[in-house]
């Protein structure tokens, strides 16, 4: 462990000092924050129409309609999925490749650790950036828990949906920065992985049977979204760690290949 | 302290290693003398576990290093040919940094932290970020994260590469502070580097070892450089040879 976290410490350091990781982290505060201002105005419309609605009908049912978890925090985290989709890559294209231009590979693959640990290190490094980039959405939080009253338990479950999504694309973008010397390769690499998970739950529209159900469950997104609606479901919890475990032991394999060649 | 015998390396079809034995004592300054793409840093690259040989053993201090890397790697200090350096740390941070890499204990890290810093010449440098310091002074950063944790063996590809004659002179005095509490391996393409600095010489050409030559044995008449060009040119000869007699024999064969 000790090992794991002498690799992540330095990483995060690095990270926190170069401005790229600033710009990535200003666009998604940004952009997250223009959505939600423009969900928050739309539900404020909604909410408004409704109001009349029920004054007009007499029918104060009509309120329960209007839901701030389904309307607004669920379009918020939803956003920052589609946001962190092209922003992770950003963050990770560095993380092996940058060993490889230094020629630190070298140092790191003659030290007394494993290449577990400088896997897991790595990994580390870029899920603690990670939760910085979603630690700007908190600002969000304490608006709508301060002037609404959404349930907590679902908007913990978005933000855990997110949060293993977005796990899962740095464990992608580590595996592809473990394969070559260029960011721009590894960058386009990893976000043509994270696609291609992402997109077979399209696929999975235009066809019928077991194929379509293995599709839909194959894609990030399905158990994204079942986090998203709320649900905690050990099949998506499964689904996440295995993702994890299978591109982290890829990117074992590279890593150690990168001192046989 | 370091032993090799009959490495032997390929990449595909080319050989890039052929049979190499040698064997160092421990304290011995040895320099690995050869042009460019004998096989010098390949050689190295398996004494310090990065590369595993095609066939053939070493071992340093007794311990594999195909069986037993994580022992090797405790034991040795490596400066690759270009220094292993992130360029925003400063040079302080870069050596912590390593320290906890070759899990040095915490209570000796200050400690070797300013001896390394004093003996590589840093002390005045410690604060600054690696990208703003002088090719010569990175250099002696990557002396210093192989020195730091005080390994029994030094390794160094081409330590003085690409320095002013200045410069060459400061790093080569270090080296040479390093004998007999260290065991060290400096590879180099320039003949006097070995003279100034080795005990030894190891020459080694197309991926075989063709010379070792003792310094103090050397003598007016006859020079390193003479000594080098003579087993050079012999073993191309017959490396022209070899390939002749093959050729001979398959056209003997048709």
């Amino acid at each position: 462990m000790s090992s794991i976290w002498v690799i992540a410490k330095r990483e995060i350091k690095s990270l926190f000092i170069s401005p790229a990781a600033y710009i990535v982290l200003g666009i998604f505060a940004l952009l997250s924050g223009v959505q939600f201002l423009l969900s928050l105005e739309r539900f404020d419309q909604t909410l408004q129409q409704a109001k009349i609605q029920a004054q007009l009908m007499k029918n104060p049912e009509a309120l329960s309609f209007i839901n701030l978890n389904g309307m607004l925090i669920s379009n918020v985290i939803a956003f920052g999925y589609f946001l962190i989709l092209f922003t992770i890559p950003a963050v990770t294209m560095k993380l092996l490749c940058e060993e490889r231009n230094n020629g630190t590979h070298e140092l790191l693959l003659t030290s007394p650790i494993s290449a577990w640990d400088i896997v897991l290190g790595k990994f580390l490094a870029g899920i603690v950036f990670f939760l910085a980039m979603v630690a700007t959405n908190a600002l969000f939080l304490i608006v709508m828990f301060k002037y609404g009253n959404p349930e907590p338990g679902p908007v913990l479950a978005g933000y855990l949906g997110l949060i293993f999504g977005g796990i899962s694309f740095i464990s992608i973008g580590l595996f592809a920065s473990a394969l070559t010397k260029n960011h721009i390769i590894s960058f386009f690499t990893s976000l043509f992985i994270s696609l291609v998970l992402l997109m077979i739950g399209w696929a999975a529209g235009s066809t019928s049977g077991h194929l379509s159900e293995f599709l839909q469950q194959a894609s990030i997104t399905t158990h994204f979204e079942t986090f998203n609606k709320g649900l905690i479901t050990v099949s998506s919890i499964v689904y996440f760690v295995t993702l994890w475990i299978f591109f982290l032991s890829a990117t074992r394999v590279a890593v150690q290949s990168m001192a046989r060649n | 302290m370091i032993k090799a015998e009959n490495l032997t390396k390929t990449y595909g079809p080319y050989t890039a290693l052929h049979n190499v034995s040698f064997e160092i004592q421990k304290g011995e300054i040895v320099g690995f003398l050869g042009a460019n793409g004998a096989g010098k840093t390949t050689t190295m690259r398996i004494l310090t576990g990065f590369y595993q040989p095609t066939s053939g053993t070493a071992s340093i201090d007794g311990f594999s290093v195909t069986e037993q890397p994580d022992e090797v790697k405790k034991r040795i200090g490596y400066l690759p040919e270009l220094p292993p350096l992130y360029p925003e740390m400063t040079v302080e941070s870069y050596l912590e940094f390593v320290l906890e890499l070759k899990k040095v204990p915490k209570q000796f890290r200050k400690q070797n932290l300013e001896w390394a810093l004093e003996k590589c010449g840093l002390l005045d440098r410690r604060r600054s970020i690696i990208s703003t310091l002088s090719k010569g002074y990175r250099q002696r950063v990557g002396i210093a994260q192989a020195v730091i944790h005080k390994p029994a063996v030094i390794i160094l590809d081409e330590p003085t590469v690409g320095l002013d004659p200045l410069q060459i002179i400061e790093i080569r005095k270090l080296i040479h502070s390093f004998s007999n509490e260290h065991t060290v391996l400096l590879s180099t393409h320039i003949l006097s580097e070995v003279t100034a600095t080795c005990q030894r010489a190891i020459i080694i050409n197309l991926g075989h070892i063709v010379h070792e030559q003792k310094i103090q044995d050397l003598s007016e008449k006859k020079s390193l450089e003479e000594v080098f060009l003579e087993v050079i040119s012999k073993d191309f000869a017959m490396q022209e040879k070899a390939k002749l007699t093959e050729i001979s024999k398959k056209v003997s064969s048709v």
